[in-house]
């Protein structure tokens, strides 16, 4: 049970960051502004690559999700 | 730089490389294995970045912006993926000892060995050119640091060619510790441990030139991107212009997180040398954070580099050696030099261990099978020099083949074009893994028809274009299209326009091979074999290994002299020996010389084959010693069933036992403490009846006499009954303490809290006892702290234990009692102590035994009931304290009481 979770998280994890880099939320994020010097795109990559290993961080090699559904069962 | 200062780096590096080799293997050799950790494995999975992250990726940056980060943007996305997708494929692959990807097809597939064929064919064509590049990365990586200044000037003689010296060498390297073992199942550490220490050097160079450029040819990022706003080509860097961009980099990203599964190398680094399925939970995370951090200064470099060199011819992807040689930097240099060497080199080292492995296991062997099969001859006395020499030249082969490619065909092209259509051939065997590893209906005729029509596409869309500039087909057939029909232009297949060459080719490629896979496979039966693998590979977390090894489909026999010769002409003698002296152990079986091997025995031997020759060879070979019939389909399925079934049984089997050893072990604790209560009730008992009886018999005797000796005086009868008196109170004393005790034991005594001033409570003490201190002439002494806070506590039940302990000091003490109080830390400490002759330390913790001095007769005659103490302990643990004695330098004992400040109220029942 516990295993299929994890691997349900890992896989919506997946999904939805491979939408959030590409195509409408890509675009909306391409502009002309910069962030302490850095151009919009690559801010917004960067921050959202760096979430995207904590997460997974977070539910594969933490026990943070692990202790939390002991207590579900 | 001279020549000769490269070439001694080079060599240097080379050594240090070989050096971490073979320590590895001597540290697994003594089994103490140094990559069996989950750093090394993340760090190996960054095999992954080769000379085009280390030199094309900044050429890719100045051309197309962001785009060329989505390359490493796949493998972040698909890394949480390992965990469904590695971990399957590895626990597949260790099961059933696979060795690369085309085994992997060909296994799943019913250990076919046409898609073995096609799958290595495929790898060895479409990752040729990708190793190429890695050698142009060195060679012209070596042009630029021996030229005085920092343009490339071409000029070629093999012999004079540093690059093909350093091919010769990495070979030597590759063959020394990538071909030592027949069995490829076999982990290669040294080489593992080669790859994790170059994944370190590419990435701490890689950081060291990024921060040099940005900190001090610039000052900072802020200033490197500010003056590129000045450059031309400036909007298409910063901003994504071209919506068309958007699709180029969702294709980008969908290749990469299909080439960190599929390509050769990370098939070999992940799923063959993986140590164990937990280290993808480190790697899951690690390794994308690896690729975040080679990643930052990519764009500072590329831009920075586009403002330094601007207007002046210098390719873009040599930015990072133009840059600290155009600062002067000689140290930066060598470095850089030697982080590209290593990037290229890990690329090339377990690309051709992977593919020397694929072509020895899937296309000499089963030609060398079909060889002897016609020919009649005996060959399989050599087959394991066969196995390993072949191995050994197709590593020179291919490095020599990517060698010429690099020197004809490749220096027209960057590093990055190259290695993405390496990227969209081996994208080709995604549909026939992914599916294949969920969907049972997926078979043999689907994976071949489609993996070669894939095949054929990305040929026709992708190197044809290639073939066309190097020059070798005439451009017509770009223009006018294949047989000059014009639907069949390579470059607008079917008419189709407006995408980037690689999208173009990756979507056709992709349509064709997934439409055909799955079509087929919904209108085409599957052998027993492909139903039994497909079961297998579907359905590996259900099955066990035992129940892997356990099943088998053929009912095949087989003498055992045959079997174990079979073994010892691929795997040499003393590892077959080890190997069934295990399998023997295992199972709990004789393997005399001269008996049958069972079916479960042959498909062990089959297993054990499949590791070194691929299991499509190791098929036909075992099928050439062993009598078998064929099952039919059904039978196979029952035989599967029965197996999963057994494995469900089992588990709920352990799973019940296991819950009934835990309730035994339950009662058998409960049980003990019952018994060790009886006998301590029946102990008590005893001793209370022994202590009435004793006030009784004397208040008998005395009754008696003076009931027989009516004339007694008066004086000497009021004696008697004042002896009765204070036998009788003797025992009504003893009475109300047993009862007491009982009480507070049973937990049905309420405490009645109230707040107690401390200091009062011990004067008063003393008041009660001064009575008695004056009859022994003792003295007193008070140390008694000031301004204690109020101790929170039943006023009655302390002020006993007080008493208690007090008149137990004035029995024993000779001339002082010294009585101190102290709060500190929430905790109050009372101590008492007398300078009698003190309590032996054995006896500390056994004065506090109900009847302990009754039960120690022979020490002294019993004052007291001996309940007093046992008494005394309980009312402090009702306050939640402590009680304990110490026992004083010269003499005396010291009891100490300490209780804490707040008690939980009712904590006591």
């Amino acid at each position: 049970m516990k295993e299929k979770l994890k691997e349900q998280r890992l896989l919506f994890l997946s999904i939805l960051f491979m939408m959030l880099f590409s195509f409408p939320f890509a675009k909306m994020m391409n502009g002309t502004f910069t962030i302490l010097g850095v151009p919009q795109i690559y801010f917004y990559i960067f921050v959202l690559w760096l979430i995207l290993i904590f997460l997974t961080w977070l539910i594969a090699d933490t026990r943070l999700f692990k202790n939390k559904k002991k207590k579900d069962e | 730089m001279s020549n000769i200062t490269v070439i001694l780096w080079s060599v240097l590096y080379l050594i240090i490389l070989f050096g971490i080799g073979y320590y590895a293997e001597f540290r697994s050799a003594a089994n103490r294995s140094i990559i069996n950790n989950p750093y090394i494995y993340a760090l190996s999975l960054a095999v992954y970045c080769t000379a085009w992250t280390f030199f094309g990726s900044i050429g890719r940056a100045t051309t197309t912006g962001v785009e060329y980060l989505y390359i490493y943007l796949g493998p972040a996305i698909m890394a949480p993926l390992f965990w469904i997708l590695l971990r399957k494929i590895i626990r597949i692959s260790k099961t059933q000892r696979i060795t690369s990807i085309a085994d992997f097809i060909s296994t799943r597939y019913g250990k076919n060995i046409s898609l073995g064929v096609i799958v290595t064919l495929l790898s060895v064509i479409g990752i040729i050119p990708y190793i190429a590049i890695q050698l142009k990365a060195i060679s012209s990586s070596i042009e630029i640091v021996t030229s005085t200044t920092h343009v490339i000037q071409h000029s070629f003689n093999v012999f004079s060619d540093n690059t093909f010296y350093i091919a010769i060498g990495l070979s030597a390297f590759v063959i020394l510790f990538g071909t030592r073992s027949v069995d490829a199942t076999e982990k290669h550490e040294g080489l593992v441990a080669a790859i994790a220490f170059e994944s370190i050097i590419k990435i701490v160079a890689f950081t060291i030139v990024g921060i040099f450029v940005t900190f001090f040819l610039f000052n900072g990022f802020g200033e490197v991107l500010k003056r590129s706003a000045d450059l031309p080509s400036f909007q298409k860097l910063f901003v994504v212009q071209d919506n068309k961009m958007y699709i180029q980099m969702f294709s980008m990203m969908m290749l990469s997180m299909l080439a960190v599964l599929f390509l050769p190398r990370q098939f070999q680094i992940s799923v063959v040398e993986n140590m164990q399925e937990q280290h993808l939970n480190k790697a899951m995370w690690l390794f994308p954070l690896y690729l975040l951090v080679i990643n930052l200064f990519v764009v500072p470099i590329a831009f920075g580099g586009s403002i330094i060199f601007n207007g002046q011819n210098i390719n873009a992807d040599t930015f990072i050696l133009a840059l600290p040689m155009y600062a002067h930097q000689p140290w930066l240099v060598t470095m850089v030099y030697i982080g590209g060497f290593s990037a290229a080199s890990s690329m090339i080292i377990v690309e051709t261990i992977a593919l020397s492995t694929m072509i020895s296991n899937h296309i000499v062997m089963p030609l060398l099978l079909f060889l002897s099969s016609i020919t009649k001859l005996n060959f399989e006395k050599y087959f394991r020099l066969i196995v390993i020499s072949s191995r050994r030249i197709s590593i020179v082969v291919i490095i020599l083949m990517a060698y010429l490619y690099d020197r004809t065909v490749a220096e027209k092209y960057s590093l990055v074009s190259i290695g993405l259509v390496s990227f969209t051939a081996v994208a080709q065997f995604a549909p026939a893994v992914i599916l294949g590893l969920y969907w049972k209906e997926a078979n043999k005729n689907a994976a071949l028809i489609a993996i070669l029509v894939g095949f054929v596409v990305w040929f026709f869309t992708l190197v044809v274009p290639y073939i066309v500039g190097a020059g070798f087909l005439s451009s017509e057939i770009l223009n006018e299209g294949l047989f000059g029909l014009h639907f069949l232009k390579p470059l607008e297949l079917f008419g189709m326009t407006g995408f980037d060459t690689i999208t173009h080719g990756f979507f056709w490629s992709m349509f064709f091979n997934t439409v055909f896979f799955v079509g087929i496979s919904l209108f085409s039966k599957r052998t027993t074999e492909e139903i039994y693998q497909a079961e297998m590979f579907v359905d590996i977390f259900k099955h066990s290994v035992q129940s892997a090894e356990g099943s088998i489909i053929r009912k095949g026999t087989a003498f055992i002299p045959d079997i174990t010769s079979l073994l010892y002409n691929f795997i040499g003698k003393p590892r077959t020996d080890y190997l069934l002296a295990g399998y023997a152990r295992r199972h709990k079986v004789n393997l005399t010389q001269s008996g049958k091997a069972d079916p479960m025995l042959v498909s062990f031997a089959e297993r054990v084959l499949a590791g070194a020759i691929g299991s499509a060879s190791a098929r036909i070979m075992v099928k050439n010693v062993v009598k078998e019939e064929e099952l039919s389909i059904d039978e196979v399925l029952k035989i599967l069933r029965e197996s999963q079934l057994m494995k469900e049984t089992n588990k709920e089997l352990r799973r019940k036992s296991l819950e009934l050893s835990k309730a035994t072990e339950e009662l058998r604790i409960a049980n003990q403490q019952l018994k060790v209560i009886d006998e301590m009730k029946d102990e008590f008992l005893y001793t209370v009846t022994h202590e009435l009886r004793t006030p009784l018999t004397s208040i008998r005797a005395l009754s008696e006499i003076v009931h027989d000796n009516p004339e007694i005086p008066d004086p000497e009868k009021n004696i008697y009954l004042e002896s009765i008196i204070k036998e009788t109170e003797r025992l009504s004393h003893l009475i109300t303490q047993v009862l007491n005790l009982e009480r507070y034991e049973s937990g049905r005594t309420q405490l009645n809290l109230s707040g107690i001033e401390l200091g009062a409570l011990l004067y008063d003490i003393e008041d009660s006892a001064r009575q008695l201190l004056k009859e022994k002439g003792l003295q007193i002494h008070f140390n008694i702290q000031t301004l204690m806070p109020l101790l929170e506590g039943d006023i009655d039940l302390l002020t006993q234990v007080f008493y208690n302990l007090t008149s137990n000091a004035i029995k024993h003490a000779k001339k002082n009692i010294q009585v101190e109080a102290n709060y500190q830390d929430n905790i109050y400490r009372i101590s008492i102590k007398d300078d009698g002759i003190g309590i032996p330390s054995e006896l500390h913790e056994l004065v506090f035994d109900k009847f302990f001095q009754a039960k120690n007769q022979t020490l002294k005659k019993p004052e007291g009931s001996g309940l007093g103490l046992a008494i005394c302990k309980r009312i402090v643990e009702m306050h939640q304290g402590k009680i304990w004695i110490e026992n004083l330098e010269n003499s005396g004992a010291n009891f100490i009481v300490e209780i804490p400040h707040t008690i939980l109220t009712n904590k006591f029942e």
